[in-house]
Parts: structure tokens; sequence; C-alpha cells
């Protein structure tokens, strides 16, 4: 075995360049690779985080909001929610609880106005959404404090708002009646998302005394310890017979959610696929030239007695010492890019703004094991299994007619 | 020539439908447009209302004050309830102006809200604030006679000269002897009904008829109704000019 590693290395070095061709591609393919896998593992943890920040985990509702959701209408909602509330967080699995107001408001700064999709939250649901850590101008609401507001930063821009700027809300009660109240704009959130970006928070109890809706909500989240559990505290909820009146939903059955970590997979499986494709095509087709360059030798090397498939093992070792060069290269390179996508993430602006989706412009690459660990069996593989075919027509040949000169 | 005579008496018959001029001495459509116009649509009016709205097993009261001058001028001032108090709701042609109280403000409303609903009833702004000369705005059609809860009734189809009215067509059953609607059906272009008011109660306010408490069902939403109540009702009074202004909208009241 240490003959066939001598003699594959002093056939790597037989064409230095065209071996360094074949491991320059392998390392270009295992650095798309790898960064690859990082971004789309950020994207698709981006979105699953987004998500769950808005929906929870599990989303309760009442059975006719589903329906009237897109047009906010505020008749579908849950009465009595604290009694609600305090049942769902007693139910094992659920680590904590919140309750919103999802609704639609006119915001007026002087004699300007836009309409805007607010929400009443919780003091809790500040740090779950990120609120404190968007601001860019001035400071987080106080959950007590009915009249303070915090504002988006494309609503705010729209209108000019700065924090410590008066608003006022307009908006339609419970029972369909116009009705306004003043408030202080405390802050000012960018959150990289375009469409969270045109929405605006008030304290739940303030929503309450502006829709007319005391004891009543539109929804209430459950969240778990882990993603991986939803599937566990759903079923607990729906077991609950004084739940059963109310809409259950998983974070992945609203919206767009299920059809958006569907299509995720299938890109990232596909983007995979084409970078192995390619690596494999380059050290084939080096190796499919090295094959028919020495076809001579290899019928001297039959004739003086060797094994086929030690023939094959010397083309596909050859291959694997270049694939593992680039593999490795790539793997440092495509590291560090990953590293550093993780750690400063890869801003993409406006281009997601328009899209109906609940994702985060500032995307955090994934870097963990398990970006390198794909990044080094695909590499490999590649390498692998694109030198055994060139290695098999080769020693097909019958020694006479490989040492037949043309 | 028997049948001759017939056969144009019978055209004469149908033209005389199709034109609105009386026949053997029944009324033209015109006629009673012009009549119900009278009625509904006086120089002015100042009326307390109290207006009821019923969603589902739910029932709000809401009370307040309406001077309305011409067809499309108007200012509405809330009383009741506690929350709604002070509220005040200005129309002058087609803008519309409200002032809310509980943020000190007046906002222009944008010209689409007329026909949304008012505070939160099955009656739009529009229909609350503008008192329409039926016979400027629609071409009508008698389309028969009838019994409507003991009062014979004349059936009227009314259909807009104009594309961009509230409402393209409306099936009117008025009062042979009062000239009030005792039901009105609303219908868009596409034929869709949209709303049924139904007159309660009529009033002798003067010499003009008047319907005191109507009843209106949105047929876009389901399970609800309002009915409006009017009392100390005044007809063809002066109103001052200075009521249909920002400045009183805005007075405290």
């Amino acid at each position: 075995m240490n003959d066939l590693i001598k003699i594959a290395f002093r056939n790597i070095f037989r064409n230095s360049r065209r071996s360094l061709i074949t491991v320059f591609i392998s390392f270009l393919s295992v650095l798309f690779l790898v960064v690859g896998s990082s971004f789309l593992g950020g994207l698709f943890n981006n979105i699953l985080s987004e998500s769950i920040r808005q929906t929870g985990h599990v989303r309760i509702t009442s059975k006719d909001y589903a329906i009237k959701e897109r047009m906010l209408s505020l008749t579908g909602n849950i009465d009595n929610y604290p009694e609600i509330k305090n049942r769902i967080a007693k139910i094992s699995g659920v680590s904590w609880v919140t309750a919103r107001i999802k609704f639609a408001a006119v915001v007026y700064q002087g004699d300007q106005s836009q309409e805007g999709l607010g929400n009443g939250i919780e003091a809790a649901d500040i740090k779950n959404l990120n609120l404190e850590s968007a601001i860019y101008q001035g400071r987080v609401m106080k959950p007590q404090a009915n009249d303070e507001i915090l504002i988006g930063r494309q609503l705010a821009e729209t209108l000019g708002i700065k924090a410590g700027d008066q608003v006022t809300l307009l908006s339609r009660t419970i029972d369909n009646s116009p009705y306004a109240l003043k408030y202080r704009v405390t802050g000012l959130f960018d959150l990289q998302n375009g469409k969270l970006n045109k929405t605006f928070y008030i304290p739940l109890s303030s929503a309450q005394d502006l829709l007319n809706m005391a004891d009543r909500v539109t929804e209430i989240l459950a969240f778990s310890d882990s993603t991986t559990a939803t599937g566990a505290l759903t079923a607990s909820l729906k077991k609950d017979s004084q739940l059963s009146q109310l809409s259950i939903e998983r974070w992945d059955e609203i919206g767009l959610a299920p059809v958006l970590t569907g299509i995720i997979k299938i890109v990232s499986t596909i983007i995979q696929l084409i970078f192995v494709f390619l690596a494999g095509l380059g050290i084939a087709n080096t190796m499919m030239m090295a094959v028919f360059e020495r076809k001579n030798e290899i019928g001297l090397l039959k004739s003086m007695g060797m094994y086929e498939n030690e023939i094959t093992a010397l083309f596909t070792l050859e291959g694997f010492i270049l694939g593992l060069f680039g593999t490795l290269s790539g793997l440092f390179v495509g590291g560090m890019a990953a590293y550093y996508l993780n750690r400063h993430g890869l801003y993409l602006g406006s281009s997601l703004s328009g899209l109906p989706l609940l994702i985060n412009s500032m995307i955090y690459g994934v870097f963990d094991g398990g970006i390198f660990l794909k990044g080094t069996i695909l590499g490999l593989a590649a390498a692998v299994l694109a030198s055994i075919f060139p290695a098999l027509s080769g020693v097909r040949l019958k020694p006479t007619e490989a040492l037949r000169k043309e | 020539m028997k049948k001759f005579t017939t056969i144009i008496l019978g055209l004469i018959f149908v033209c005389g439908i199709l034109s609105g001029v009386p026949i053997f001495g029944a009324e033209s459509a015109t006629d009673i447009l012009r009549k119900l116009d009278y009625n509904q649509a006086p120089s002015s009016v100042i009326y307390d209302v109290q207006m009821v709205i019923h969603q589902a097993d739910r029932v709000d009261t809401k009370t307040m004050k309406l001077y309305g001058e011409g067809q499309e001028k108007s200012y509405a001032l809330f009383l009741s309830p506690a929350r709604d108090k002070g509220t005040a709701v200005l129309r002058l042609n087609d803008n519309l102006w409200m002032y809310l109280p509980s943020a000190e403000k007046t906002m222009k409303i944008s010209g689409h809200m007329l026909r949304q609903s008012f505070m939160g009833s099955d009656f739009s702004y529009s229909d609350s604030t503008e008192r329409l000369q039926l016979l400027d705005l629609y071409d009508a059609t008698v389309t028969g006679a009838a019994e409507l809860d003991g009062r014979n009734v004349y059936l009227l189809e009314l259909k807009a000269k104009q594309a961009d009215a509230n409402y393209f067509t409306r099936k009117l059953w008025i009062d042979q002897e009062r000239y009030v609607a005792l039901r009105q059906e609303m219908y868009a272009k596409s034929g869709k009904l949209l709303k049924v008011m139904t007159t309660e109660s009529v009033l002798k306010v003067g010499d003009r008829f008047f319907a005191a408490k109507v009843k209106m069902e949105d047929k876009l939403k389901k399970n609800t109704y309002s009915e409006m109540i009017f009392t100390d009702i005044k007809l063809d009074e002066a109103i001052p000019d200075s009521i249909f202004t920002i400045q009183n909208l805005e007075k405290k009241q």
C-alpha cells in the first residue's frame, strides 16, 4: 500500500499544472459547499426563529380567526384571555405564554397619516421580539405606560417621526366604531425586515383600551424550550378539553412557513449536488486524461503482473489525494468565510423587503461541525467516485492493446 | 278595426309605463318619486337619533344630535355612550371630518369612508348624513303595486344615472297614501343585494310624512342589523352656518 501511495504522489507531480487545476476545482467546490451550507442553514434558521418569534411554537386563536386574520377583524378573538393563558401555562411542555392583539390603524403625525399594522404586546414579548436590541433611536417602551409606542423604521420615515414625537392612532373598535388615542413615541426600531418595519407596538392593555377589547386578545402564543418539542406541545394543548373550542396551530402550519422551509431544503440540496457534481466533473476530467495519457504505462504494469484492482486503486488514490488537497484547502478558506458569516452576518438590504416573508435581512451563517463534515464527505466522495470510473475504463484494456503505439 | 284599436291601446299602455307617463289615472314614477323626495329631503333637519346596533348577541345603543341642510351638509354630535360622547362628524359634500375627543383631534376621513359603516352600525356615513333627491340621481320605473304590512304600495325600480352612485339600483315599496318608502332594497352594479332598509314608524311633521324609525340590514354582514329612532324632529328650520364648521366640530361639548 505504501508503494501505491508513493507511486500515486509521484504521478500527481508528473503533470503538476493539471493536478493544480484539479485541486483548484475541488477547492472551489468545497469552498462553495461550505459557504453555501453555512448561508442556507443560516437562512433556514432565520426564517424558523423569526416565524417562531411572531407565532410562538404553537398559536392559539379563536376558530374563525384564521378566516378573518387577513382582514385584521377583531371579532375573531379570545374572550377572558387571562384564564385561558394561565391554563395554557400549566400544560406540560409550555415554557412560557404571551398574548397579543393584532390590529389595523392609521397613524397620524401632524397632517400626515399612514396605515400600519399594530401589535398590542405584553412585557415578556418585548424581549422575545428582540425589540430592545432593534431600537435605533430612543428607548424601548415601558409595558405599563399606556401612552407609549414603538414605531418601525419604514413607518417612521414615511411620516417623519422621531423619538419623543406625539402621534395619534385611529382605529376601529371591536364594534367597528372609530376611536383614537394619543401616544408618545419612545423609540424607533429596525427589525431588518421591510414588513415588520411598517408595524408598531403598544402595550397590550393600551391596545385593549383603544379597541374596546377588555379581557380579549386575538392570539395567545405558547413557547416550548425547543423547536423539536413543537409536536408534543401541540398534542398536549389539543388534549385539553377547554381549549378544544379554539384553533391550535403549530408555527410551521401558519402562513408561508411550511412552503418556505420546504423550498429552502430543496434548494439547499440542489445547490450542494451542483457543487459535488462540478467537483466530480473536474476530477473525472483530469483522471480521464491521465488514464489516456498513461495507456502504455497501464499496459506495461499489467504485463509486469500488476493486478487490475491494484491499478484501479492507484488511479483512485491519485484522485483521492488531489481531492484531499482541494477539500482541505476548501474547508480552510470556506471555514474562514463561514466563520465571518457567522460572526458578522450578510446584510441583504431591501432585497427581501418586498417579499411576504418573516425574515431578517441580516443573515448569520451557520458555523458548526455539520458544514465541515458535509464538505469533507462530499468533497472526498466526489473525488473518489470521479476517479474510479476513468480508472476502470483504463484497466479493462488488454496489455497488448494498451502497449500498442499509435 | 277592433283588433287594430286593441293593439294601439296596448302599445300606448306599454309606452306609458316605460316613459313614466300616468296611465288611466295611475301616478307616474316621476310623480311618485317627487312626492317621496319632498317627504324625505326637506331643506333642513334637526333631530335626536337613537341608534341601536344589533351584532349577534350584542346590542349597543348610541345617541346623537344631527343637523342637516340641503342634500350633503350634516353635523352629528354623539351624546352617548360615554366612550363616544363628544365624538362629532361633519359632512360637507364629499368631505368628511371626524373629531375624536379621546385624542382631541380632528381627522379628515378619505372619501371612500362615506360608504363605510357609520359608528359600527349597518348604516354607512352616506346613509346617515345625506338626504338625497332621488329624482336627480335615478331613472325610475313603476313595476307594479302590492300590499305591504296592510298598506297599499307602489313598487318602483330605480337605476342610477351615474355609475358612481352609492347604490346602482334600488327597489322601493312606497306607501301610496303617505309617499314614504316602507321598504328599500339597495343593489350594487353587479346586482348583488347590499342593504335592506325598512320603515317601522312614520310621523307627520308639518305637511311631510317622516320615517321616524328605520331598520337597516347590511346584507354583506352576518347576524347584524341597526335601527335609527328619530325624536324631537324639526324640519325646514333655519340652521346657522356656524354649525357646519370645523371650529364647531372641535368645540368642547
